[in-house]
Order: C-alpha cells, then structure tokens, then sequence
C-alpha cells in the first residue's frame, strides 16, 4: 500500500484538523450571530408589546449591533463544506442535506426560545420537565417527517466509502443501545439503578456512531 | 487487500480526482482504496475493473502477506 510520505500533493489525505477548526470557528461566529438574533426576537417581543424593561432595551441593542458584522464575517469565512472533495451533483445534494439539518436544529430552538413555561421559567430540550403539548406537536412532526427523508436522501446520495462508515458507526451505536438498554432497565425493575433515560442512550448512541464514523474514515 | 489502483491511475495519468469522477465516489474513498483503509464492495469492485478494463483479480489482490 501507499505510504504517506510516497503520495504526491494532490493525493495526500484531506487534512480534516485544520478543516475542522474552520468549521468549527465559523460555528461559534454562527452561534453568536442567532444569539443576536434571539435577543432581538425575544426582547423586541417585550418593546413591541409594549412590556419593555431596561434590560430588554440593553439586549435589543446589542442584538442590532452584533447582527451585521457577524452576518458579514459568516459570508466572509463560508467554509466550502466540500472536505477537500471536487464539486459534483451528489457533493452538492450532501451539503444541502447539511444545510436542512442545521435549519431543523434551529427550528427546533426557536420553538422552545419562542415560549416560556408556565412557571415563567425558559423551556428546556434537554431536560425531562413537562413541555407545553403545542410546542412539542411542532417539534415532533418536524422530527417524525424530516428524519426519515434525510436519511433516505443521505444514503441515496453517499459514496462506498461514506455508507462504510456510517453503517460501521451506526453498528456499534447499535451494539451500545443493544447492550446498555435491557441492562439498565432489569437493573431499575430490580431497584439497583435509576429509571432507564431515553435521551441519554440517544445522546450516548450519538456520540458513538460518530466516532465509529470517524474512525473507520481515518484509520479504515 | 492489496490493489494496484494506484499504478493503474498513474499509468493513465489521472489524478484521485479524476478517478474519483469516472466512480462516481469522492476523492476519500479513492484515497482510501489505494491506501489500504477501506475494501470496496462488490458493485465498486466490478465499476473499477470495467474502467480499467481489466479482471478484478487483476487489481485486487486477497492473499496475505
């Protein structure tokens, strides 16, 4: 097999660390940016109704004065999201899919930051308190209709080697679920563990696909 | 498994690239064949010696060693 330091420059891996730090860069500008933009949505809520305090004020304006220069930085630094790939018709439908799946992430944020409980207290996704049933029935269709249409594009649209991978990561977030799951519930109907979490096995899960992803892209 | 994808391509002075968009793969997974990190399924298997015109066993190769 081709060693490293045999590779011309054109054939060398794509350097994922520095790809990476650009991503995730630019994801904290992103991040600062729909901070700015949640000041002015829930804050100027308050102004507009009439209900304003000082503090609503104070943050509507930083909201305002963030908005363009991040708006500006985040045009500016677009990474190309290609990872070193040439543009192709199925590149492209792949980074569009990325792109829907940021949208419902925001959308799925912007349900919970549009309302608070009843209580006053802000709605928190990742928790276990009760959830108003008309934030959640949103959120639960979005979930229910876009999931299955994106991994059924997602798979049309991958390569050999990409499928490789993800079935590689999805098998051992498989195993891990397959595993941990009747564990820790016959662990709770003895009354040695806690109530069984679902979101904690769907985080864990996640967590695992990934780095089985990878790792099976890096080290095969 | 060992291949000779990469003699191949360089014999026909493509780059990954180039390889990659006669596959119809990314670039990754033509790095990845010709590095050793990934096997390619059967179907890529009979794309690759259709290209190249040549048997599969031809240019992968499963013994050891």
């Amino acid at each position: 097999m081709t060693r490293k330091d045999e590779m011309f420059e054109d054939e060398k891996p794509f350097h994922m660390g520095r790809y990476f730090a650009h991503v995730i860069g630019w994801s904290f500008l992103l991040g600062f940016l729909l901070v700015g933009l949640i000041f002015v949505w829930a804050d100027g809520k308050d102004i507009v109704t009439g209900g304003a305090t000082q503090s609503d004020w104070i943050f509507t304006a930083i909201g305002i004065l963030i908005i363009p220069p991040l708006g500006w930085a985040l045009w500016k630094y677009l990474p190309d999201f290609t990872m070193g790939e040439p543009k192709t018709p199925r590149g492209n439908r792949i980074r569009w899919l990325l792109g829907a799946v940021v949208v419902i992430g925001v959308a799925i944020s912007f349900a919970l930051i549009n309302r608070d409980g009843s209580d006053g207290e802000p709605l928190h996704l990742f928790s276990n308190n009760p959830l108003p049933a008309d934030v959640v029935w949103p959120i639960m269709a979005l979930w229910a209709i876009a999931i299955p249409i994106i991994a059924y594009i997602a798979r049309r649209n991958s390569d050999d080697f990409t499928l490789a991978a993800n079935d590689y990561g999805f098998m051992l977030g498989g195993y891990l679920f397959y595993f941990t799951a009747p564990l820790w519930w016959i662990g709770w109907r003895g009354g040695l563990l806690p109530q069984p979490d679902v979101m904690i096995l769907f985080i864990a899960s996640f967590v695992v696909i990934n780095l089985g992803n990878f790792w099976k892209r890096q080290i095969g | 498994m060992k291949n000779r994808l990469r003699v191949l391509r360089a014999e026909r002075e493509w780059s990954q690239a180039e390889l990659a968009g006669r596959l119809d793969v990314s670039r990754q997974a033509v790095n990845a064949i010709e590095t050793g990190k990934h096997d390619p399924s059967l179907p890529l298997a009979f794309r690759i010696a259709r290209l190249f015109e040549m048997p599969i066993e031809e240019i992968f190769d499963d013994t050891e060693g």
